[in-house]
């Protein structure tokens, strides 16, 4: 058999795997397996899998996924959501649709301690959808902003898929948080616009509640200040120079845990979860790592990456185009597959191709950053698009009820806005590039 | 059996995550040290390779016990109870088979890598350690997905997979 047939057969057998249910890793896994010794016998499939886990689990700059999860989790625990909504709440809630804008700002600031988007929108869904529902608040718009909310979890640094895509292709961590800054700022004003728009096209989706006096918003505010000392400290450390991905996502596990702990609301229950909390998505990212790399050596075997990059390379289609169609692609994978083992998959493949086209003549590392950034968008999308959505999932599992089909129905505004923020970021490289640019020299 | 299963993975989880906070911690003294005194902990870097090896490996069968091994429910979402769970068992006992491989090998490489007496650069750590660390989190994930998948095709185990609450990113 030729190893391009292989290739095909391989991953072939990875999708049946998966449509029938077996855990993704697997799925990646033993078709992987199966191909590598197809193509080069037991012995070097066996020396191979004496260290690859090993080689996967020690990768110091891996240590940044359950360090940020952690400090995602203390703040969960500790309570920080609620502080952070009622700080937004006063500024903005008694303008119509205020509160779901405070969710979205909520959502946006325990995204800059948070590297997961699932665990905002449930951490956000638990502390607003109580005082929206309160406030008469549609059930649709209430949901649909919570849900799309949640995805500034991972589009506002810290990432856990941003961090997946930087190991894959061996991309600065900390170049990658800087770009996504200016895009994450974008998308929590899209998300704000589109529900100004919807309330002022429907004004009975939301009430608009009594004004906060000024003094008692100073107070809120003043609550929240901790987050952001954080987020300076991490941040800044990180795109300063002064401290690398991994040492900048142990300041903040610790700095957040004493946050947590000096409100008072962090216990030894609330430090277990959050033990267990970080303990099943750091062991489930991992898992997925480990199928994707026996997958992605045995794909490596097939010449499949090389193949792909070469007929992309000779395709007579503007560069431009052929980002659009991945981008679309993965929009549409999206649809069926979890977001990380999409990345997993798909990037071994496709990056060296993208790479190798000529993009506004960026360098090769702004290429990368920039497709980088693409990539995280679609993830995004595919979090709270129809028909799975985990994000609404997620929402509506707290918010019961609220019907799905009903958050799925409201999302369309706010997807909107993602494909719109998307294009500008596809047209306009300098977007995501400039605030790189600025603290990397 | 499930209590059992249950509150060994849940040591383990917890164990796991009280060594991300000493990692953390590490980092963080390391860090000030630097700042303060410009010397930082010797060997920082080679401890947390070592401490996330550990740190993983002991989340592995909590995982698998929540059933947080994500899975696509997409195109089986219509099946009956029945087919669903045999299917799920399937999925258990081939998670199972990758965990075993894993860890018969890394007991493997551990063994190697002993005889060759490989340590690390800076401050010389054994590098079985590494290895040995990761074979007890892919054992006890393996026996716990043997044991889910026997009960799923026996269909005794009506449970949601891929709970998604709290996994995910």
């Amino acid at each position: 058999m030729s190893p391009g047939m292989l290739g095909i057969l391989i991953f072939a057998g990875m999708l049946a795997l998966m449509a029938l249910r077996t855990p993704i890793a697997v799925a990646m896994f033993i078709p992987g397996a199966i191909g590598y010794w197809a193509m080069s016998g037991d012995l070097a499939l066996l020396n191979l899998l004496k260290g690859s886990a090993v080689a996967r689990l020690t990768v110091y700059d891996l240590s940044v996924i359950p360090l940020f999860l952690l400090m995602g989790q203390f703040a969960t625990q500790g309570g920080l959501s609620r502080s952070l909504f009622q700080a937004g709440a006063a500024f903005v809630g008694h303008i119509r649709g205020g509160l779901a804008m405070a969710a979205i700002l909520s959502a946006a600031a325990f995204g800059a301690v948070c590297g997961s988007s699932v665990a905002t929108s449930a951490t956000i869904t638990q502390v607003a959808y109580p005082e929206m529902k309160a406030h008469g608040y549609h059930g649709r718009l209430t949901t649909a902003a919570l849900a799309c909310g949640g995805t500034l979890g991972i589009l506002i640094p810290p990432s856990v898929p941003l961090v997946v895509y930087a190991i894959l292709t061996e991309q600065n961590i900390g170049k990658l948080f800087a770009a996504a800054m200016v895009p994450g700022i974008f998308a929590t004003i899209g998300y704000i616009v589109v529900i100004s728009i919807l309330c002022r096209l429907k004004p009975e989706l939301a009430q608009p509640s009594a004004a906060v006096p000024w003094p008692q918003r100073w107070q809120a505010l003043a609550a929240v200040w901790p987050i952001a000392v954080i987020f300076v400290v991490v941040f800044g450390g990180i795109y300063g120079g002064i401290f690398s991905p991994t040492e900048g996502a142990a300041v903040g596990a610790v700095g957040t845990f004493v946050a947590a702990l000096a409100r008072r609301e962090l216990g030894w229950a609330g430090i277990q979860r959050s033990f267990i909390g970080t303990a099943e998505t750091s062991a489930m990212v991992f898992m997925i790592f480990l199928g994707a790399d026996m997958m992605n050596s045995a794909l490596a075997l097939t010449q499949m990456p090389t193949r792909v990059a070469d007929w992309v390379g000779h395709l007579q289609v503007a560069p431009l185009w052929i980002i659009a169609a991945i981008m679309a692609v993965y929009i549409l994978l999206g649809c069926v597959m979890d977001e990380l083992s999409m990345m997993l998959l798909t990037i071994p493949v496709i990056f060296p191709a993208v790479m190798s086209l000529d993009l506004f003549g960026l360098q090769p590392e702004g290429k990368a950053i920039w497709f980088g950034i693409l990539v995280l968008m679609t993830v995004g999308i595919g979090m709270t698009m129809p028909p799975v959505g985990l994000n609404v999932y997620v929402v509506n599992s707290i918010a019961r009820d609220v019907p799905m089909n009903e958050t799925y129905k409201g999302v369309w505004p706010f997807l909107a806005s993602d494909l719109l923020r998307m294009l500008l970021l596809l047209f306009f490289p300098s977007l995501t590039l400039g605030f790189v640019a600025l603290f990397f020299k | 059996m499930h209590a059992v299963f249950r509150r060994i993975a849940l040591w383990f989880a917890l164990a796991g995550g009280a060594a991300a906070c000493a990692m953390a911690v590490l980092t963080v003294v390391s860090v000030v040290m630097r700042a303060a005194v410009s010397k930082p902990i010797q060997g920082d870097v080679e401890l947390v390779q070592m401490g996330i090896a550990l740190c993983i490996s002991l989340y592995l069968p909590w995982c698998q016990l929540t059933r947080a091994n994500i899975i696509v429910d997409f195109f089986t979402d219509k099946l009956a109870p029945r087919p669903k769970g045999a299917l799920d068992g399937i999925g258990s006992l081939l998670l199972a088979v990758m965990c075993l491989v894993l860890a018969a090998r890394t007991a493997a490489g551990a063994q190697a890598v002993l005889e060759a007496g490989e340590t690390t650069m800076i401050i010389g750590l054994p590098m079985w350690w590494a290895y040995a660390m990761l074979a007890p989190g892919l054992a006890l994930t393996a026996l716990i997905a043997i044991w889910q998948g026997l009960r799923q095709l026996r269909g005794l185990d009506d449970g949601t997979p891929a709970a998604a609450g709290g996994a995910a990113p």
